[in-house]
């Protein structure tokens, strides 16, 4: 499990990024992080990972099967061993791929070299070529599969689906559901609400530094319902309602326990317009 | 420390600099020999007796370790690489060591090899030239410990100076670090001379330069620890 509490974190003193921020993530889960640009997205992955330190609260990893939590801030080497961090923007070496594995392969104790070759032959990337002149999507690609062969418990995505062409975003959902053990945890931050949907279980919706909705999709499809009419709903109790083709989308409360798909883009554009009343629902 | 893990940073640090490394090496080599050459030339033909041994160390040994550990931590000059560093699963003791190790004890290590090749196979390519010169043997390059030690002490100090540069600057680390030694050693001088010290006189003064390179390289591993928050 993963748990923040009270965390405050700031660049500039005067601005700051979260104020007494909660948040609770369980293992065995993908979670799906959104939210507007400058809401912290890549900051709070940074802060799980030990490359920012909060300014105030504390931050905490515990492994099923670990007997005692541990703090990112103090790098315990036990726990940057199971942390994977694909960072949006990075930097390759002028090294095969062959290469680069001699060199961070065993710095991971539950490196699984057969399912990073089957992965790399999935997303095609070339093993001889030096990783910093493929393609950013190749890189990427190499990134995700990396990442996932390491079997870390904690793997933490920083726009994975940033640069990749559709059949690869396709790959991507595909290698994520396919590879993941029960005591293992994903975080993916996107803007790219439909690279995930269906392969998530739960989502986290950030604005302005606080967390407006930290639940399952079960859960979310209890209780709310997504309904699509040519017309404008008229009902008192819709709680978001936007123009799609070919008519309306809106979203009200789950009274009739009809179970509807979530439509990500949606619930998101509901709960930065409407966050008052849809996380009065969700409290 | 874990043994496997220094083991598992200097194999990193082999595949990650191999190529770099070794062009300073072809420069050290080549630097050496044209060394060896023009001082042979002068003595042969000119008759001009030049000291060898320092010019070479000068021009060619010390300049090359220097600049390895003022390169020492060359991934902090972009975001991407000094994060990817500074996250390796390894304990921040263990990422200073290697780096100290490397930069200090393997490559002096080769850059005396190197050294010592070069002076081998030029002297022999030389001699093709000039056949009556004769030339100093390789011992030279190997002075008593006795006669050099403080040498060494001002030259240790150095080195963990542009250590610790090469930690706190993260870009253009190489540049802002010689130029900071270069200051140091300036105002340390004005200091000196200030205080009319007489360091010369005081007996084994040496040792201040090693205990100096010490408290340096100490402060080092604090700012390394400094630059993970």
């Amino acid at each position: 499990m993963i748990q923040f509490d009270s965390v405050n974190f700031y660049y500039s003193k005067g601005k700051p990024l979260f104020q007494q921020l909660e948040l609770q993530v369980q293992t065995g889960k993908i979670y799906g992080l959104l939210g507007t640009n400058g809401t912290g997205k890549s900051t709070l992955l940074k802060l799980l990972v030990g490359a920012l330190f909060p300014k105030k609260g504390s931050i905490t990893l515990q492994k099923p099967d670990a007997h005692h939590a541990l703090q990112p801030k103090h790098r315990p080497v036990e726990l940057l061993q199971d942390i994977f961090f694909l960072p949006e923007q990075f930097q390759y070496p002028p090294v095969s791929a062959k290469t680069f594995l001699r060199m961070e392969a065993a710095f991971y104790p539950k490196f699984d070299l057969q399912l990073l070759n089957r992965l790399m032959g999935d997303f095609d990337i070339p093993t001889s070529t030096k990783l910093n002149r493929l393609s950013y999507g190749q890189q990427k690609k190499f990134m995700i599969a990396f990442g996932l062969a390491c079997k870390t418990t904690y793997l933490f995505m920083d726009e994975p689906t940033n640069g990749l062409d559709i059949p690869s975003k396709s790959k991507f959902r595909k290698a994520i559901a396919s590879n993941l053990e029960d005591h293992q945890v994903v975080i993916i931050s996107t803007h790219q609400v439909s690279d995930i949907d269906k392969l998530i279980d739960s989502i986290i919706i950030l604005k302005q530094g606080q967390v407006l909705l930290n639940s399952d999709i079960a859960e979310i499809e209890q209780k709310v319902s997504f309904i699509k009419n040519k017309e404008k709903p008229e009902r008192d109790d819709v709680l978001y309602t936007e123009n799609i083709l070919g008519g309306f989308i809106s979203i009200v409360p789950n009274s009739d326990d009809i179970i509807s798909d979530v439509e990500l883009e949606i619930l998101f554009n509901a709960f930065t317009t409407n966050a008052k009343a849809m996380s009065q629902l969700f409290k | 420390m874990s043994a496997t893990n220094i083991l598992k940073l200097l194999k990193r640090d082999y595949y990650l600099y191999k190529i770099p490394i070794a062009y300073v090496l072809i420069s050290l080599f080549f630097m050496t020999g044209f060394i060896l050459f023009v001082a042979t030339e002068e003595y042969c033909t000119m008759g001009v007796n030049i000291d060898l041994t320092s010019v070479i160390r000068l021009f060619s040994i010390i300049p090359a370790w220097l600049l390895m550990a003022a390169g020492a931590f060359h991934e902090f000059r972009r975001s991407g690489t000094r994060s990817a560093y500074l996250l390796l699963p390894v304990s921040t003791t263990e990422k200073w060591f290697v780096r100290w190790f490397e930069v200090t004890i393997i490559f002096l290590g080769i850059v005396l090899i190197t050294s010592f090749l070069a002076y081998t196979i030029f002297t022999k390519l030389i001699y093709l030239k000039w056949p009556e010169c004769t030339y100093l043997p390789w011992s030279i390059f190997l002075p008593s410990l006795s006669g050099r030690i403080n040498y060494f002490g001002h030259v240790l100090l150095l080195h963990s100076l542009l250590f610790l540069f090469g930690i706190i600057f993260n870009r253009y680390g190489t540049f802002k670090s010689i130029f900071s030694v270069i200051l140091t050693s300036g105002v340390s001088f004005l200091v000196i001379r200030l205080l009319k010290l007489d360091l010369q006189n005081v007996v084994e003064s040496y040792y201040i330069l090693y205990v100096l390179s010490i408290v340096v390289l100490i402060f080092s591993f604090f700012q390394l620890k400094k630059k993970e928050a």
